[in-house]
Parts: C-alpha cells; sequence; structure tokens
C-alpha cells in the first residue's frame, strides 16, 4: 500500500438535508497536485474545510501521514503540516505586509510568547521567500498595509505564506479566480514549486487548462459523491465528467 | 527584487529617539510646583493609572478585536485585594501590589476560560454581567470590602528605596511605570502572540488555518488585559489611599473603551493619548458645567464619524497616503528617466 501524505476514507457530511460529501474518498501523495474539480455546489471546498477541520465530518476518517486526524481541531492539524489558502485572500487587513507574512513564519518557528517577546531568532525565510517573490515577478515593501497590494498580487502571495509555514500539504482554493493570464501561469509555478519541494498539494480550481497543465491526478466531484477519479487525460475523456461538468453536448 | 530585513534609520526610529528625550525631560522638569500644580499632578497621575488600564484594552480590542466591559471590575480587584491586604493584614505596599496583580492574573484567566465560550457580541454582554457581578460583591461584601463605605486608610505607595510622599512623587514612579507597561504591549505587537491575536481579529478561520489556537488566544488576551486593569487599580488604591465601589462600575468601563477609541485602537501611542484626554479636558472644561455632557456627547458621535479609528488611526491615514503619493512620484520620475 503506497504511503499517502493526505487520505481520506468514506467521508461523509451533510448540513440538514443538503449532502456535501457522500462516502468521499481521495489521497495525496507527496510531490503530487491533485486537482479536485467539480461544478458549483459540488462539495469541493466543503471538502477542503473537512480536511483542514473547519467542519466537522459526520462519518468516516481523514489520514495525515498514516495519522487519523479526523477528531483533532483545525489549529492542530495546521500545526502538523496541512496548511491552505482561500478563494478569497483572508489576511489581517488591519497589519502590514511583514506581520502578514510573518504570520506563516509563526507557524514554521513555533516559539513561545516569552521566547518571540525576548526576540529569539526564528527560522531564516528571507531566502525561501526571495526565491517565492522572484517565481510572482513582484515586490513590495514591509511596512505597507496588506491592502495596498492588488487583488492578483494578493492572491499569490497568499500561496507565498502557506509555503513559508513550511506544510507537507497544502490545500489551494481557487488561486486562479481573478488572476489574469500571467498571474494564473505564476501561481502554477509556485504549485510546481511546492511539488518540487516535497509537497502535497489539493487544488480546487474553475481553470481547466490550469488544472490540465499542473495537475498528477484529478478527483471530480458532483453533488458531493466522487464520480470519476483518474489522470488529466482520463478525466478530459471520461463521459460522466464531460456530462455533469464540461457539459454534455446534446446534438451529438 | 531582493527583499532584505535590515531597514535604515527611517522616520519612525527618529520618533522613537524624540519620544525618549521628551520622556526624560517630562520625568525631570514636568513634577515641579513651577511647572503643574499639586492638582494638576493629580489629574495627570490619574490619567497614567487609567492608561494602563486603557492599555488592556489596546490588547483586547485593538489587537484582538475583541470589546470588553470587564476594565473597571478587574480594576476593583486589583484595588480591593491591595486595599484588603494593605489595610487588614499590613502587607506592605510594593508586595500588595504584586499579589493583587497576580491574584487578578489568575482569577481573569479562569473567567476567561469561561467568557469565550461566547463569541461577539454575547462575550460583550456577559462581560457587563461580569463587572455587575464583582460590583455588587465590592458594594454588599461588608465584612471584607466594607460596602458602599469602602476601605480607607490605604497607606501611601513605598517602594522600599523610594517613598511617595506628594503628588509629584507619585508622578515620578507613574510615569515611569506608564511608559514601561507601554514598552510591554508595543513590543507585544510585534511577537507572535500579537500576530495571533491580530489574525483572530481580523479572521479567525484563516488564524486557525494557521496554527493558532484561537480560544485560547483570546483566553490570553483576557487575561493580559486583566493584569494591567489590576495593576491599574492598585496604583488608584495607593494613590487615592481611599477606595469605594463607584469607580468600579460597568459605566466606568465604557468610558475606558472611549478613551482607547479616540486615541486609536491600533495604537499604543493612541491609548496614551486617549486617555491622558479623556482625563484631563474635562478638568479644564469645567467652566461648561452641566453643558460638559453635551459637548462630551457630541464629540463621540464627532469621533465616531470622522475619525473611526481614533487620532493615531486618522494620522496613520495620512501618513500611508503621504507615502502612496511619495511612492507614485519616484515610480513616475523613475518611468520619465528611463524614457528619456
Amino acid at each position: 500500500m503506497a504511503e499517502y501524505l493526505l487520505e481520506v476514507r468514506n467521508v461523509n457530511k451533510s448540513f440538514g438535508g443538503v449532502v456535501t460529501a457522500e462516502n468521499v474518498n481521495m489521497t495525496v501523495e507527496a510531490g503530487q497536485i491533485r486537482g479536485l474539480i467539480g461544478p458549483n455546489g459540488a462539495g469541493k471546498t466543503t471538502l477542503l474545510n473537512l480536511i483542514s477541520g473547519i467542519y466537522d465530518v459526520d462519518s468516516g476518517n481523514i489520514f495525515f501521514k498514516g495519522q487519523d486526524i479526523t477528531n483533532l481541531p483545525s489549529h492542530q492539524r495546521a500545526r502538523m503540516g496541512i496548511g491552505r489558502t482561500f478563494q478569497s485572500p483572508r489576511f489581517m487587513n488591519r497589519a502590514s505586509i511583514e506581520d502578514n507574512l510573518k504570520v506563516g513564519i509563526d507557524l514554521l518557528n513555533k516559539h513561545s510568547f516569552i521566547q518571540s517577546f525576548f526576540g529569539k531568532k526564528g527560522h531564516d525565510f528571507l531566502a525561501d521567500l526571495n526565491e517565492l517573490m522572484e517565481i510572482v515577478g513582484f515586490t513590495f515593501d514591509w511596512d505597507d498595509q496588506i491592502t495596498a497590494l492588488p487583488y492578483g498580487q494578493q492572491k499569490l502571495l497568499e500561496i507565498v505564506r502557506a509555503m513559508l509555514a513550511g506544510p507537507s500539504v497544502i490545500l489551494v482554493d481557487e488561486p486562479a479566480a481573478g488572476l489574469n493570464k500571467q498571474e494564473q501561469e505564476r501561481a502554477s509555478a509556485l504549485l510546481r514549486k511546492a511539488v518540487d519541494s516535497g509537497m502535497g498539494v489539493v487544488l480546487i480550481e474553475h481553470s481547466m487548462d490550469m488544472v490540465m497543465s499542473v495537475c498528477d491526478r484529478i478527483t471530480v466531484l458532483s453533488f458531493g459523491r466522487v464520480i470519476a477519479e483518474g489522470l488529466p487525460y482520463e478525466i478530459a475523456n471520461n463521459k460522466q465528467v464531460i456530462e455533469a461538468y464540461l457539459g454534455g453536448d446534446d446534438d451529438a | 527584487m531582493n527583499l532584505t530585513k535590515k531597514r535604515e534609520f527611517n522616520l519612525t526610529h527618529f520618533g522613537y529617539l524624540l519620544a525618549a528625550v521628551i520622556c526624560v525631560l517630562v520625568f525631570i522638569f514636568a513634577p515641579q510646583k513651577a511647572v503643574m500644580s499639586r492638582y494638576m499632578a493629580k489629574v495627570c497621575n490619574e490619567g497614567f493609572i487609567y492608561f494602563v488600564a486603557v492599555l488592556g484594552l489596546c490588547v483586547m480590542l485593538g489587537m484582538g478585536g475583541q470589546v470588553t466591559f470587564s476594565t473597571a471590575g478587574m480594576m476593583g480587584v486589583g484595588a480591593y485585594t491591595t486595599a484588603i491586604l494593605t489595610t487588614r493584614f499590613e502587607v506592605d505596599t510594593l508586595p500588595a501590589i504584586f499579589i493583587a496583580v497576580v491574584m487578578g492574573g489568575i482569577f481573569s484567566f479562569v473567567m476567561g476560560l469561561a467568557l469565550f465560550r461566547l463569541k461577539g457580541s454575547y462575550f460583550s454582554f456577559a462581560s457587563i454581567g461580569f463587572t455587575t457581578l464583582l460590583y455588587t460583591i465590592f458594594s454588599n461584601w461588608m465584612d471584607v470590602t466594607g460596602g458602599p463605605d469602602g476601605i480607607s486608610r490605604i497607606p501611601k505607595l513605598d517602594l522600599y528605596f523610594f517613598e511617595c510622599k506628594n503628588y509629584y512623587d507619585y508622578f515620578r514612579v507613574y510615569f515611569i511605570v506608564a511608559i514601561i507597561c507601554f514598552l510591554i504591549v508595543q513590543r507585544m505587537r510585534k511577537t507572535s502572540f500579537g500576530r495571533a491575536l491580530a489574525s483572530v481579529r481580523d479572521n479567525e478561520i484563516a488564524a486557525r488555518s494557521f496554527g493558532i489556537n484561537a480560544y485560547m488566544t483570546k483566553v490570553y488576551s483576557f487575561t493580559i488585559a486583566g493584569i494591567f486593569a489590576c495593576l491599574s487599580g492598585a496604583m488608584y488604591a495607593v494613590h487615592a489611599n481611599y477606595i469605594s465601589p463607584e469607580p468600579f462600575k460597568y459605566d466606568q468601563s465604557a468610558i475606558y473603551l472611549i478613551m482607547v477609541m479616540l486615541g486609536g485602537v491600533d495604537s499604543t501611542f493612541g491609548a496614551f493619548i486617549g486617555s491622558m484626554l479623556m482625563t484631563i479636558l474635562p478638568e479644564k472644561m469645567r467652566f461648561l458645567e452641566s453643558y460638559y455632557k453635551l459637548v462630551y456627547g457630541v464629540g463621540v458621535i464627532f469621533l465616531m464619524v470622522f475619525m473611526p479609528m481614533g487620532i493615531m488611526g486618522f494620522a496613520s491615514t495620512i501618513r500611508n497616503k503621504f507615502r502612496t503619493f511619495v511612492k507614485r512620484k519616484k515610480a513616475a520620475a523613475a518611468g520619465k528617466a528611463e524614457v528619456q
């Protein structure tokens, strides 16, 4: 049996009568980008929220590096190495770019309040940051407010922040939404950099160009159920997927 | 594109240097009869006392985004603990203050564990109940707190190497205490805890996804606010030498909230400005008599409408606009030079 970084096993979740996850199974290996696609309301973001612990599962299990994390609170899952980004960037809007990035570094350093108060030296993240900023193709002033950055740069910086925290798996929710073509390519390059560093990535994305070009394997959700799983070209040629998501041609 | 950690000496550093010089000058020259009256020294001391309490709100509200009305109640805990220890058990003032602060920290930690089971406005309302409960205890537990009569003959502050004999002496000591507390909070902003608090304030879900235990972070902030409030209460007790339940009612907490809002919730220095203005202005506006409340009410509305982030927030907005303007000018100049 392959050693999975992340394994979702028979997970179920419903909100009232609405089923958002039904017997969902999914795995992510180190150095792999797992695409998670499906029509709006398919339960993709819900699945990310179940993995990151924002929601509790109704039944089923989630394993991370072989350990059952189903009942762990979200902050403990993050400390174990599950990072994530959001559909809309979620920053500290009243804080500087420096402070926003350092929230990620704090997760890596794991300093206590007293250690932090007395300025204990932490992980030197500048080299990593510069390397990632080279990929995203812009720079900033440390003291600038995060809100001073354009939306596209905020989205890219959110992925950078998640990567700086040194997770084993990153859950990336629609990184290309609202980005122009060039920024989308930069987001793809960041994800490739993440897997090259040995991380696993779960990618939710509606841009099929991006999904097909960066994903190693793809899981397709529809109404909370997995309707297909496989290599990108297999998914692209799967009739059920084409009908449910990519749009079937009635005249054909 | 090469981001570096080192920053050259800039305007902010110059501001700190200037502030340090001003502090030294104030410490040396201000507490003297020729500069200020005894009464004004007393008012300033009260400003410093309130500032220490308001620093707790800086942590809770400014950094953590939690509106609490518990400040006055926790001040009461500090004041009554100090008063009881010094008058009934004849403990010296300095260890009494220390015990009051430690006890206040433990008490607020336990209360924080309970209160933060509630979120947002529910927590705020519960904090009103908490302060009202404490006020009821201060007012009615006759044997211990003296009830409405309070506790008198609280000894003057004695630091062993320096005894506060008059308001000028208190001014010197309280001014230093205020500076130390200011520096602690200022430093706290740049720690992992400060960032965790800000993260919980702005987006709790995102905070959790960065390994931050939102619940415990809020409990710790409540504990820190409680410690500052208890210290402030203890300072109040040994300064006034008499305490009664009245200053520890929940409506006094609302005034502390206004102090921090006036100065600017995101600024430690703003808390100082807010505290001093709200303490000194009423004294300077006594000639308005009962109309003072009218001016006060209009002032608060004006503040919320035109400066929702307070005086320092307003200053910060102007500074940011200026920075953006300078940057654009520089970028335009660089573009022009490239074309040429």
